[in-house]
């Protein structure tokens, strides 16, 4: 997925924008709006053997079938009991072949948040060892932070090398 | 209205207020400018301005200009003398551009009308004559509200000439074609211009070499100022033209006289001449206008075509495709060279009848004269002539009657004759028409609608099995769902077939594949084919054609010997490969058979083994040396021609079936020949499966793979120590994998001996393996969904499919399953 780094557009100058924020354990990630397709119940998931834990499964939206992952396996947090507000934000990505629809399962959708980009700052360097790559920069909202994801680079790279690398 | 527009109506109004400042100009003139530059002014303001108005006023526009360069012209005449000057094309507005290019895709189909009547009319049919002379005169009218001075008086000419019978069919199609072919181009100054060899091609002979000799540079050979949706259309319709012209031209091989396929190639060029011209493809129009010289002379029995046409002919084609297929990159927004041979191959085009000419051939028989034919059946000549005689003295019963009354002939002569002339006007034009009417639909909008039609047999199921609904016991409700489920799934299995298409098209490339390669490398193979309208989905029809070529070629390289070598075999000199398809069982069956050599059986396995992908001491059943072929990096011929012998091929044909959900089967027989069986499925969207429960998850497996299962016994079931457990059936050794293992299922209980049922099921290569599942649930047909984009290739799995209560159920892969279980 190198190639797709490096087409990655120079993001300083075009991150303001709406945002959707959600909570995933403690912390408040935002999502772009406009990747966001809807937010539907969290439903009977079928598992798919063989597949990295985060991904959860496949869902029937509307006679379609995506694939669901949990992102807070994907982020490396624990599971956590899927309660009355956990629900699946299906988002459109971006792939090297076209638009893929996938759902994500989220702790709790918070709200619609218009962040001007002079809010928005760069993701901070963690050292080498963190990847903060798929973070399109930190959305200052009055006290609190919030981590806007790059979700084209957070499911669509790492996911299918994973998967292939499970498969080979 | 449009910024540009704007502008040019503003232009228009100053040139036309300058007209009316001008002295010496009829004062009649001068109003009608005045009245042309206030309804400009409304036009310029910004008023809103229908269609009709524009045209009216660029009628009145021409009026102006035609009475200014020829006051004594009327209005309602067209002008008869081409004195008008090609005016700069600038001045021509986007609204006359609009109207001419209307006019030009009006007169598309109604030149083919024309056509019709035109051989209708020649056939005598009045009401054909009616037809052609009317349009002319219409058309000849609506140049002369063009602004077309020259082509009306043209047609005008043609008019006269038509009455005074100096001109005929052949006169009328040449004009037909002469503006066909210069309908795309009458906005340019140039297409406004009747030129002498325009006139030629009319009245006179046509001529043989495109006038013009190279036109335009390369960059300028594709003006995308027209819509790209022509452009999409011509692409799909060039195409369909390609590929007819490529199938007849393969038949003119065996038959060069074929007076059919010479004029499906000669129409076929013409049309796509046509289509090129209109869309200014420079390229394209005149290599088919080359290619379609050639065939004109091939048609009026000028030439005779021989090797060398057909193969400068088939060249073209492929130079076409590739014109073609640049067009379609160049739509897409991709980059790409045009061939660089192209100028050569339309000079050999030109130059391909370098033979003398053939002695024209004698008339077709059916073209002959009623007379003549009575000659011939044995009637006395003189009667004939006697019989002629009257009928031009006014007599106007047809001449057999004439004869036949005078007793000179029998009435049963007469009437084969008849019945024979009608046979012969009939086709090969009656054929054409009788083609399948079809459609072309967008395959997306296919699919949509039988994505919608597969999820309302989904949401149908669902209510039915709805609880509450299972809680009425209605009978006649009952009844009503029934019925209304019959009818949802015929409507299904109608949606399906609409994906089917016949595999010809693929068959026929396979023809010229073979012959090429039969003539580079000095063999002599007759390729045969059957089945050729065997439907099977698009897709598959569409992916199936990498493997078919690449087994074409091996079977063409490897398989059949030189001509010497077969005769040293005591083969036949001609060898001979067979493409089949079939349905058998549910699925498609596709054969490619050659009478070659057959597989070398120990050269495969030394092979395979030296490669490491076989063990020197193991056996090996002739299926699976076989099945070794489609390893990769193997290849068995001993020297590597341009042609095959890489080893990289044949594992790409077994991928690419198998992505198709098919299998291939090799059977070969040393010295005699070899078979490729490739088994399809006939539909990638449905398969029946059987529901089965590990655990609390249900899966499917395919039910084509299932060989039987079974409920084993206590004693059948062994355990083999460090591999696994084995299943005796019926002295069988089956290998038995537990699904709720390999996929790591949650089991409810401990794990306790429960049997559970074993499932048999094969492999491609017939591979036999028993899945240990916890029970059967049901068997069902099951609409396969593609489990998401984002999920890539699942080991073990090939897609879902949405049950009855709306969840998703994971299809088996089998061939992964049984991978799965040798790891």
């Amino acid at each position: 997925m190198t190639e797709m780094v490096a087409n990655r557009p120079e993001v300083a100058g075009n991150r303001a924008g709406k945002y959707l924020t959600f909570r995933l354990g403690e912390e408040e990630f935002g999502l772009e709006i406009l990747k966001v397709q809807e937010i539907i119940q969290l439903q009977s998931i079928t598992r798919v053997p063989r597949t990295p834990d985060y991904v959860r499964g496949v869902i029937n939206l509307r006679g379609k079938v995506i694939p669901v992952v949990d992102l807070r396996l994907k982020f490396g947090l624990l599971r956590a009991q899927d309660t009355e507000r956990t629900c699946i934000v299906v988002v459109q990505i971006r792939h090297a072949d076209g638009v893929v629809v996938m759902g994500t399962i989220i702790d709790e959708v918070r709200e619609v948040l218009d962040i001007p980009g002079a809010s928005i700052e760069d993701a901070p360097s963690f050292g080498a060892s963190i990847e903060t790559e798929f973070i399109l920069g930190m959305g200052k909202i009055g006290q609190s932070v919030k981590i806007l994801l790059d979700i084209d680079k957070v499911l669509s790279g790492q996911e299918i090398n994973h998967i292939q690398a499970a498969s080979a | 209205m449009e910024k540009g527009e704007t502008t040019l109506v503003n232009s228009l109004i100053s040139q036309l207020e300058a007209l009316c400042e001008m002295g010496g100009i009829p004062g009649a003139m001068r109003t009608l400018a005045r009245r042309l530059a206030g309804m400009a002014g409304g036009i310029g303001s910004g008023a809103e301005v229908s269609q009709k108005e524009f045209a009216k006023l660029i009628q009145g526009l021409a009026k102006l200009q035609r009475s200014m360069e020829d006051p004594s012209t009327s209005d309602d005449r067209p002008q008869a003398t081409p004195a008008m000057a090609p005016r700069e094309s600038n001045a021509r507005d986007s609204e006359e551009m609009d109207l001419l290019e209307r006019f030009a895709n009006r007169q598309r189909t109604e030149l083919e009308e024309f056509e019709v009547a035109i051989l209708e009319r020649e056939k005598g049919n009045a009401a054909g004559d009616e037809i052609v002379k009317r349009y002319l005169h219409t058309l000849k009218g609506e140049f002369g509200v063009l602004d077309l001075g020259e082509w009306s008086s043209l047609l005008h000419e043609v008019e006269t000439a038509l009455e005074e019978k100096r001109m005929g069919t052949e006169g009328l199609l040449r004009l037909k074609d002469l503006v066909g072919d210069r309908l795309g181009t009458l906005n340019s100054s140039q297409g406004r211009i009747v030129s002498a060899e325009d006139r030629q091609t009319v009245f006179g002979a046509p001529p043989s070499q495109f006038p013009g000799g190279p036109a335009t540079d390369p960059a300028a050979s594709t003006n995308f100022a027209s819509d790209p949706s022509f452009l999409v259309d011509f692409i799909a319709e060039g195409g369909d033209h390609i590929h007819n012209i490529e199938k007849s031209l393969l038949k003119l091989e065996l038959n060069p006289t074929d007076e059919e396929s010479i004029n499906l190639v000669f129409r076929s060029c013409h049309t796509l001449k046509g289509l090129a011209a209109f869309l200014e493809l420079k390229d394209i129009q005149r290599l088919a206008h080359s290619a379609e010289s050639l065939m004109d002379r091939a048609r009026n029995h000028v030439i005779v075509l021989g090797g060398q046409h057909v193969d400068v002919l088939l060249e073209a084609t492929d130079a076409f495709r590739t014109l073609v297929d640049g067009l379609e990159k160049q739509v897409t927004g991709g980059t790409w060279e045009p061939p660089a041979n192209l100028e050569a191959l339309i000079g050999r085009l030109c130059d391909a009848d370098y033979l003398p000419p053939m002695p024209a051939l004698p008339p077709e028989k059916s073209t002959r004269m009623m007379g003549e034919l009575l000659v011939e059946k044995g009637v006395d000549p003189e009667a004939v002539e006697r019989a002629l005689r009257e009928q031009k003295e006014g007599d106007t019963r047809p001449l057999g009657e004439i004869l036949i009354r005078a007793g000179d002939a029998n009435p049963r002569d007469v009437g084969q004759i008849l019945s024979q002339k009608a046979q012969a006007a009939k086709s090969p034009d009656g054929k054409a028409l009788s083609v399948e009417e079809t459609i072309r639909v967008p395959v997306q909008r296919l699919d949509l609608l039988i994505d919608a039609i597969g999820e309302s047999v989904i949401a149908q199921s669902m209510v039915w099995a709805d609880p509450s609904l299972q809680a009425v016991r209605d009978l006649a409700l009952e009844k009503k769902i029934a019925q209304a489920s019959l009818m949802l799934r015929q409507i299904q299995e109608l949606s399906m077939s609409l994906r089917m298409v016949g595999i010809r098209s693929t068959f026929q490339k396979m023809s010229r594949l073979v012959r090429d390669l039969a003539r580079k490398l000095d063999k002599q193979i007759e390729l045969c084919m059957e089945g050729e309208d065997t439907e099977l989905d698009k897709t598959v029809v569409e992916n199936i054609g990498d493997p078919l070529v690449h087994m074409v070629r091996n079977s063409v390289d490897h398989g059949i010997e030189l001509p010497a070598e077969r005769l040293k075999a005591g083969k036949p000199v001609q060898g001979r490969i067979s493409l089949r398809a079939y349905h058998k069982a549910g699925s498609v069956f596709i054969e490619i058979e050659d009478d070659g050599k057959g597989l070398d059986r120990d050269a495969i396995l030394r092979k395979a083994v030296s490669a490491g992908k076989a063990k020197a001491d193991q056996s090996y059943s002739d299926a699976e040396v076989y099945q070794m072929v489609f390893l990769p990096g193997l290849s068995t011929a001993k020297t590597v021609t341009d042609v095959s012998g890489r080893g990289v091929g044949m594992d790409v044909v077994k991928k690419n079936i198998e992505a198709l959900r098919g299998t291939v089967e090799i059977r070969s027989e040393k010295g005699i020949g070899s078979s490729f069986v490739i088994r399809l499925p006939l539909t990638l969207a449905i398969i029946q499966g059987m529901v089965v429960r590990s655990g609390r998850e249900r899966y499917i497996v395919p039910t084509l793979s299932i060989l039987t299962t079974v409920r084993p016994d206590e004693g059948s079931v062994h355990t083999v120590v460090g591999k696994g457990e084995v299943l005796n059936l019926r002295g069988d050794i089956v290998r038995l994998v537990r699904l709720g293992g390999i996929f790591s299922v949650a089991t409810e209980n401990d794990g306790s001996d429960t049997q559970g049922v074993v499932i048999v099921v094969e492999d491609a290569f017939g591979k036999k393996i028993g899945i240990v599942v916890d029970e059967i649930l049901e068997q069902q047909q099951v609409v396969i969904k593609n489990i998401g984009g984002g999920m890539g290739q699942v080991p073990g799995i090939t897609g879902g499919a949405v049950m009855s209560d709306g969840s998703v159920s994971l299809i088996l892969d089998v061939g992964a399953v049984v991978k799965i279980a040798s790891e």
